[in-house]
C-alpha cells in the first residue's frame, strides 16, 4: 500500500512553514548566490521527500516543474540592471504566478509585525495591571463527549445495561456501594488502563445498586472535567480528559 | 504649565484635590480600563466635572507619581486608564507569580493574531490563505484565551465566522487602540 498524502509537500528549507513561506524567502534576498543554493537545496529535498511518500505523485511532480521554471524566470529578471527591474505592481498585471506576489509581500511584512508583537509582548509582561491577572484566563468548557453523543443516548444505554442485570443470575449478596468510593475506583482504573469500556463497566453480571452508583460517579467526574465520552467503531468507552498544553514557546 | 486654578471653572483647590483621590481610589479599585466617560460620570457625583477637567486632572496625578517616584503609573491602555507598575520592578513582580509561567505566545500563533489584527474582520479561511498552512488549533487557542473573537458571519457560502482581535489583545501587547498598531507598510 503507497501512502498517500494530501496535503501540499511544505519543504523546510531554513525553518519555513508551506511552499508560500519559502517563495516569500526568495522574494526577500535580492542575492542571486543565495538564490542559487535555494534551488538546489529545494530539488535535494524536494527528491528526498518524493522518495518518502513513495511513489511519484504525476500531479505533484508537474506542479514542482512549474513553480522551479517561474523561479527561474524570476531570477532572469533580477538579472536585469537595477532600473529595468520589475516592480511588484508590475507583477500584479503579468500573468505569471508571480501575480502572487504582492500578497506574498503582505505576508512578510505582517511576520516582520508579529516579530515586533513579539518583542513588544516581552516589554509587556513586565508591567503588571492593577486588578487583573496576568496570565491568560483560558475560558473553555473541558469538553465531556457530549456533544457528538447526547445525554439521552448514554442514558438509554445504561437503563439497557440495568435491565440487563435484572434478569442475571447470580449469588444475591447484599453489598454497600458509595458513590464516592467508586469515583476513586474510577480514577485509578484511568491512570492504569485508559480507555474503560461501557461494556465493562456495566456488565450484566454487576448488580443493578453498582450500576446506578457507577453511573452517578462517571457523571461527577463529567462534571469534574476528569472523564469524557468517546464512541469508536460503534463502541462507547470512557477516557480522562486531555487538557490542551498551555504554550511556553513551543510552538502550537 | 497650567495652575490648578484653571482646571476646571468653579472649583476651588481643594475640590480639585478632592476629585484626583476619587479618580485614584477608582483606577485603585477597578478590575478594567476606565473611560474618561466613566470617570467624569462618578465624578459628578461630586460636582459638575468636564471631560477636559478629568483628563487635566489624571495628568496631574501623573505627574504627581513620577515626582513622587511612585512604584506604578496611570496609563492608556485599551481605551481607558488603569494603574500599572513601573518596569524597574519588574523582578520582584515577577517572584510573586513565580508558579504560574508567564504566557508568552508562540512564533505561528503571534503571526496568526497579527494577521487578524491587521485584517480585520476576516474569517479562518482566509486566515489560512495568507498564511499557507492550517491555523484552527491556533485560532482556537486564541479565542480560549480571549484575544479574538467571532465577531459576525460573513453573507458567502457556508456562512464563516469572522474573527477581530479583542480588548484583551490590546491589553496584551499594552496598546490605546487599534491605531497604535505599526502600519503594514514601510513608511
Amino acid at each position: 500500500m503507497l501512502v498517500q498524502t494530501d496535503e501540499p509537500i511544505s519543504f523546510t528549507l531554513a525553518n519555513f512553514e508551506g511552499p508560500l513561506a519559502f517563495l516569500l524567502h526568495l522574494v526577500q534576498k535580492s542575492e542571486i548566490a543565495v538564490i542559487d543554493i535555494s534551488l538546489q537545496e529545494l530539488t535535494e529535498q524536494f527528491m528526498g521527500r518524493l522518495k518518502e511518500v513513495a511513489g511519484p505523485d504525476v500531479d505533484r511532480g508537474a506542479e514542482f516543474v512549474a513553480t522551479l521554471a517561474s523561479l527561474i524566470w524570476l531570477k532572469s529578471k533580477m538579472l536585469l540592471p537595477p532600473d529595468e527591474q520589475p516592480t511588484l505592481e508590475d507583477f500584479e498585471q503579468e500573468q505569471s504566478p508571480f501575480s502572487i506576489l504582492p500578497e506574498l509581500v503582505e505576508y512578510c511584512r505582517i511576520k516582520e509585525r508579529a516579530f515586533e508583537m513579539r518583542e513588544k509582548e516581552i516589554a509587556q509582561c513586565g508591567l503588571y495591571t492593577r486588578g487583573r491577572d496576568p496570565f491568560f484566563e483560558v475560558t473553555r468548557k473541558k469538553s465531556t463527549g457530549l456533544e457528538r453523543l447526547p445525554i439521552e443516548e448514554l442514558a438509554k444505554a445504561f437503563l439497557r445495561a440495568l435491565a440487563r442485570a435484572a434478569h442475571a443470575e447470580g449469588s444475591i449478596e447484599e453489598e454497600e456501594w458509595r458513590v464516592r468510593d467508586k469515583i476513586e475506583l474510577l480514577r485509578e482504573l484511568l491512570t492504569l488502563q485508559h480507555p474503560i469500556l461501557f461494556g465493562e463497566l456495566f456488565s450484566p453480571h454487576r448488580s443493578k445498586l453498582e450500576m446506578i452508583v457507577t453511573f452517578l460517579a462517571i457523571l461527577e467526574l463529567m462534571k469534574l472535567g476528569e472523564i469524557m465520552v468517546v464512541v469508536e467503531v460503534g463502541e462507547w468507552r470512557f477516557v480522562p480528559h486531555k487538557t490542551e498544553e498551555v504554550e511556553h514557546g513551543n510552538d502550537a | 504649565m497650567e495652575t490648578m486654578h484653571s482646571v476646571s471653572e468653579g472649583s476651588s483647590v481643594e475640590e480639585n484635590e478632592h476629585k484626583k483621590k476619587i479618580i485614584e481610589a477608582l483606577l485603585f479599585a477597578a478590575h478594567e480600563p476606565l473611560t474618561t466617560k466613566r470617570i467624569k460620570g462618578i465624578l459628578e457625583t461630586y460636582n459638575p466635572t468636564s471631560s477636559e477637567a478629568v483628563e487635566q486632572l489624571i495628568g496631574e496625578l501623573q505627574k504627581d507619581y513620577t515626582t513622587l517616584q511612585r512604584a506604578f503609573h496611570i496609563e492608556e491602555i485599551a481605551g481607558g486608564y488603569l494603574l500599572r507598575s513601573d518596569e524597574v520592578y519588574r523582578d520582584y513582580i515577577d517572584q510573586l507569580f513565580a508558579d504560574r509561567k508567564g504566557e508568552r505566545l508562540s512564533q505561528a500563533s503571534t503571526e496568526v493574531l497579527a494577521i487578524i489584527a491587521y485584517k480585520q474582520p476576516i474569517t479562518r479561511a482566509q486566515v489560512e490563505k495568507i498564511r499557507g498552512v492550517d491555523c484552527s488549533s491556533i485560532m482556537q487557542s486564541l479565542e480560549e484565551k480571549g484575544l479574538i473573537a467571532n465577531t459576525g458571519k460573513l453573507d458567502a457560502p457556508g456562512r464563516p465566522s469572522l474573527y477581530s482581535v479583542t480588548e484583551e489583545f490590546l491589553m496584551h501587547y499594552g496598546f490605546r487602540d487599534l491605531s497604535e498598531l505599526p502600519p503594514l507598510s514601510p513608511v
